[in-house]
């Protein structure tokens, strides 16, 4: 019980204030318990209220005759009665006249209170919302029927017999005093009552609450109705769960702001309700209601800044479109304020803690969006520097989401901003937080501040208009001009305000010219504003004002990195580096000095990556060349440091050894691959650009690029080859470093990084022949083409119109590809293989690796059911079977290879025994066969001896 | 011909440096051949070492030059440069100012270098330092002294000074009998 009674008084207003005659009923006792536990029957409430939708009407009717008020009922007899024709309902009252105790312990009093809305208003209504909106109220009226039947079988089966204790007491307490004192106690007890609710109220709106009853009192009708018509709706939705809820509450905003949007002027109160709504515990419908205000205030909100009326302009009389239009100003400017503000208490980020962030509200993330988009849309509406305030502290925090969110919008905010208001106060807040943090801000801070357009033609003036140069008597007499004039203006003052005085001391009345002046000149002003044209005057200082803003804090940048203690990691410097550069043609003279005095402190100390440096240099020699000087000063300390940064490895991928971890720095879209050409940019700048050279550090330049291009990655080798056959072209006397010959006295000095003394002109550039046969055709046809200049006289242009830095970028390998592109190796006689690869290449492959036809076919279409699943397992198991019996197939035929290897090799050894054995019998015979002879050759020797013998 | 005395030596080298600065360490040290600085006849020659050992075969009076005469030695005692110092300077310059076509011949003729005429100057030049004046295609033409540093240089008004004359190559034939000692006589 306790904490639905918590709830509902923390969300709504008891009554509407319609039912206050009826609270002075005097007769009816049951009337007067009730209303004297009106306090603590909070919880009620709204309950009554809404029974008070459908039975208000019998109820009032019923009581009609013996009511005091007649006036009261006789206005509120026509819709009565018309919206008991319209409901149909019949004539039998439904009156709940004793206290109900329902099954969670509540008591119910008998809801005599006459209801809070006009029932026929609300049906009237009921054809004007949108069919979701009208779902959801009828939805809401049939859980409210249940509840009541509910109540009503309770009623029935305990009939009123217990009373809540404290409804005892009252009853008791009644029959004490004397009617007349307990009404007057009644009475203090409801002012009590009320008054606490009032307070309760106050608390959850915050100060419109005030005067929000008194507009209440002269709405028109149909304002009424539709606000209590929220009012109950949401008190209906306090009975639902979360989801309902949040179901039900959607279509009600959603209802509301197509309201207001079809019509603003008219129906802006309802705006409070959704407002409200934005400050909901549930973070959900928070959201929702936000992101639908954000959108109708885009709608709706005027293109013009609403000011206050002066006591002046409210004292006059103003026809009723006047009026209503002032009405409308006012109360659509304090609902933006409320809803303002409620999004810079819940988009505070993360460096607010919980307990400044509030509880109810949207999620911080989307109250960031809401103000991005307000900004926006908005930038010239009131509250703007709330906005921008709440906005601007994103850029100093670590969400890089949110930063690039901010940025974006006050970028967007900027870029439509005519008048340049905008964008001073955005660049004043984002300088003075760039000024607290100490240059530690999120890279993204100052990518808005590209988008900012100076009029140069203004700004040129206001440059041309240089001091004249006076003698030192002239000055004298310049000033001594000056002072008379400014004592003479003061005497004419004073000679004035004493005639007024006098005339004063006569009687005399001033006829107020000076007031009436003033009007005139604010009559003007209102003009001017009106037309959204500025005077050039006026132009110009606020052009200059932005101008100096943005110097101050780039070169607050500067200055810090170049500091005792510059900020970690520098994040802004790039940014700034980028934002000089833009605007270079802009920065004063006067500061020039100093701002090169900064830039060789940067390049001479360490605290910049050479990515910086780089940028660095390209934004000096931007700088120096974008003011086109009478004067040319050779900038030779720049120089060097290009000279030196070139002599360091450049390691791989990244180009000049600059691997840059953050990557929001790079805010120009430079993306990794283009770090290369930055390097190449700059030197094109500084040498091929504006100015002359010397010929020895031009030959000292094109030797050194000549010898990063060996080691470099190919993009930039092509770059660097680029840059020093531009070099070696603009400079005739240096092609001398392409003959054996020696010019100049002296030896070049590889070792040394001052391209000054490093004699150049003695150098000789056997760099190209290797780089001739470099692996990256581009890089050996670059160095082909330096190689072969002629030694004298104009050089054709290069064979590719492309500027070095767009060759860097063109070949450049860090993106992965190469250019041009690779051919497939070519395919030539066949490598002893495996029987797997035989199968492969054979197209084995194809059948293993890529499912079989009619799989293919089951997996193109459309989703299967379940006995479509069952063709697909059986595809898929045919599918693994064949690819197992593949393999096995395979493995088999190895097996027949090894076999057939094998008895290859059996019926070789075979032979080979054959051929021995065959070898061995030959000689068996042989030796047989000499056996043979000798024994015959014995024989006949024999036969001889015998013969001899014989003879 | 004898080396030059400690106090000699100080003089010449304050003078070389206002041009060269710490540049004067490379004249002194060559990393191709050894220089050396000799005294004769109250001009200093800058002199590769074989052939300053071969002079050394020729009488005093009958030497008339050997090597790069840098400067002489005034009456006074006071070292001052010479336009054969050019090269040298040239080399190993600190501060150098380019003179425009147009005004070429002025400095040629032995005036003051006028902002008119100054075609580029090199970044930070102090006031009162040496300067190497070159034509625009970076022939050394002279030498002086910067009288206004680079940051006046830009306010000042075209007839001004930006550059005293010290030595030009145009003494070659202005004053070729001073170019070497004893001919004038």
């Amino acid at each position: 019980m306790g904490k639905r009674n918590k709830r509902s008084k923390g969300e709504l207003p008891l009554a509407a204030p319609g039912d206050g005659d009826d609270e002075l009923v005097p007769d009816d006792d049951d009337v007067a318990f009730v209303k004297s536990h009106r306090g603590y029957g909070a919880f009620f409430g709204e309950r009554l209220e809404v029974e008070g939708i459908r039975v208000a009407t019998t109820k009032r009717r019923k009581k009609g005759p013996d009511e005091d008020d007649v006036t009261a009922e006789y206005e509120r007899a026509p819709r009565t009665v018309a919206s008991r024709a319209e409901n149909g309902e019949d004539d039998a009252p439904k009156t709940l006249a004793l206290p109900v105790k329902r099954l969670d312990g509540t008591v119910i009093h008998a809801p005599t209170a006459p209801a809070p809305i006009e029932g026929a208003g609300v049906d009237d209504n009921m054809h004007n919302i949108t069919p979701a909106a009208r779902a959801a109220l009828k939805k809401a009226r049939e859980e409210w029927d249940r509840h009541e039947k509910e109540s009503k079988a309770l009623d029935a089966s305990e009939a009123g017999a217990k009373k809540g204790k404290k409804a005892r007491k009252a009853e008791q307490l009644a029959n004490e005093l004397g009617k007349t004192e307990y009404r007057q106690k009644l009475t203090t007890d409801k002012w009590w009552d009320k008054k606490k609710d009032g307070e309760g109220d106050d608390d959850d709106e915050g100060d419109d609450e005030g005067d929000d009853g008194d507009s209440e009192d002269d709405m028109d009708p149909a304002a009424r109705a539709r606000l209590s018509q929220a009012r109950a709706a949401a008190a209906l939705e306090e009975e639902m769960s979360a989801d309902e809820r949040r179901e039900s509450v959607k279509a009600r905003v959603g209802a509301t702001c197509q309201g207001v949007m079809e019509d603003p002027e008219g129906k802006w109160a309802d705006l409070r309700e959704v407002c409200k709504l934005c400050e909901d515990r549930d973070g959900q419908i928070a959201r929702l209601a936000a992101l639908s205000m954000v959108l109708v205030f885009k709608d709706v909100c005027p293109g013009y800044r609403i000011r206050p009326p002066t006591p002046k302009e409210l004292a006059m009389k103003v026809s009723k479109e006047t009026q209503k239009l002032r009405d409308f100003e006012a109360g659509l400017l304090k609902t933006y304020g409320n809803f303002v503000r409620v999004l810079v208490r819940c988009g505070g980020g993360k460096g607010k803690s919980r307990s400044q962030r509030g509880k109810g509200g949207p999620d911080s993330a989307t109250a960031l969006r809401c103000l991005c988009v307000l900004l926006e849309s908005l930038p010239h509406f009131n509250y703007r520097t709330d906005v921008l305030s709440a906005l601007v502290p994103h850029l100093s925090h670590v969400d890089s989401a949110a930063a690039d969110a901010v940025a974006g919008s006050i970028a967007n905010a900027i870029k439509a901003d005519m008048q340049g208001d905008t964008t001073l106060e955005a660049l004043h807040m984002v300088a003075q937080l760039v000024k607290q943090n100490r240059c530690c801000c999120h890279p993204a801070a100052l990518s808005p501040f590209l988008e900012i357009r100076f009029d140069e033609g203004i700004l040129a003036l206001e440059a041309q208009k240089a001091p004249e140069v006076l003698s030192r008597k002239q000055n004298r007499k310049k000033r001594a001009d000056e002072r008379e004039m400014i004592r003479k203006a003061r005497a004419e003052k004073e000679k004035r305000k004493a005639e007024k005085e006098r005339m004063k001391s006569f009687g005399h009345r001033d006829d107020s010219d000076s007031e009436e002046e003033d009007l005139e000149a604010q009559l003007e002003r209102d003009m001017g504003e009106a037309s959204g044209r500025m005077d050039n005057a006026q132009k110009k200082k606020m052009q200059s004002r932005m101008l100096e803003a943005t110097f101050e804090m780039y070169f607050r940048v500067l200055k810090n990195a170049a500091g005792a203690n510059p900020a970690r990691g520098l994040p802004l410097m790039t940014p700034a580096l980028v934002g000089l550069g833009k605007f270079t043609h802009l920065i004063s003279v006067t500061f020039m000095a100093d701002l090169m005095e900064v830039f060789r402190q940067l390049l001479a100390g360490d605290a910049l990556s050479t990515e910086q440096k780089a940028r660095c240099l390209l934004t000096a020699c931007e700088v120096l060349s974008g003011h086109g000087e009478a004067l040319q000063v050779d900038t030779g300390e720049f120089h060097r440091q290009l000279y030196a940064m070139l002599g360091q490895p450049s390691s791989g991928s990244s180009g000049w050894g600059g691997s840059d971890k953050r990557d929001g720095s790079s805010c120009d879209g430079s993306s990794s691959a283009d770090r290369g050409t930055l390097r190449i940019r700059a030197l094109q700048r500084f040498l091929g650009g504006y100015s002359h050279v010397d010929q020895g550090r031009v030959a000292a330049f094109a030797k050194r690029l000549a010898g990063a291009a060996l080691c470099a990655e190919p993009g930039e080798a092509v770059g660097a080859l680029g840059v020093s056959r531009q070099l070696l072209a603009a400079y005739p006397r240096t092609r001398c470093l392409l003959e054996n010959e020696r010019v100049g006295t002296g030896v070049f000095n590889p070792a040394v990084d001052d391209p000054e003394s490093a004699v150049g002109l003695a150098a000789v550039l056997w760099d190209l022949a290797l780089l001739r046969h470099h692996y990256h055709p581009a890089v050996a046809a670059a160095a082909d083409e330096v190689a072969r200049m002629p030694l004298a006289g104009a050089v054709p242009p290069a064979l590719g119109s492309h500027a070095p830095a767009e060759l860097a970028r063109l070949h450049s390998t860090t993106r992965g590809d190469f250019r041009p592109a690779i051919p497939p190796p070519k395919v030539g006689k066949r490598a002893r293989t495996s029987v797997l690869d035989r199968q492969t290449s054979r197209g084995g492959e194809a059948n293993v690796l890529t499912p079989g036809d009619e799989l293919a076919r089951i997996i193109a279409a459309e989703r299967t059911p379940a006995d479509e699943r069952d063709r697909l397992a059986q595809t898929l198991r045919r599918h693994f079977c064949e690819t197992r019996e593949f393999g096995v197939n395979v493995g088999l035929r190895a097996e027949v290879a090894r076999l057939r290897r094998m008895s290859i090799q059996a019926r070789e050894r075979a032979e080979e025994r054959r051929a021995a054995e065959a070898a061995k019998a030959k000689k068996a015979e042989k030796a047989k066969k000499a056996e043979k002879a000798k024994r015959a050759g014995e024989e006949v020797r024999g036969k001889k001896s015998k013969k001899k013998v014989k003879a | 011909m004898r080396p030059l005395e400690e106090s000699e030596i100080q003089q010449v080298f304050e003078k070389l440096f206002k041009f060269v600065g710490k540049n004067l360490k490379n004249i002194v040290d060559r990393a191709d051949q050894p220089h050396c600085f000799r005294l004769h006849k109250k001009r200093v020659y800058y002199v590769r070492e074989d052939i300053m050992k071969r002079a050394t075969n020729i009488s005093r009076d009958q030497l008339v030059s050997l090597g790069v005469c840098v400067g002489k030695f005034t009456h006074s005692d006071k070292f001052r440069l010479m336009i054969g110092a050019l090269e040298l300077l040239a080399a190993h310059a600190k501060h150098k100012m380019w003179v425009k076509p147009t005004s070429e011949m002025s400095f040629l003729y032995g005036n003051h270098l006028l902002k008119s005429g100054l075609g580029r100057i090199t970044e930070n030049t102090p006031a009162n330092q040496g300067v190497v004046i070159f034509s625009m295609s970076d022939v050394p033409l002279g030498f002086g002294v910067a009288a206004k540093s680079t940051q006046d240089c830009r306010k000042l008004d075209p007839s001004a000074i930006v550059a005293f004359h010290q030595a030009d190559v145009g003494e070659y034939l202005r004053a070729e009998d001073d170019m070497v000692q004893g001919k004038k006589e």
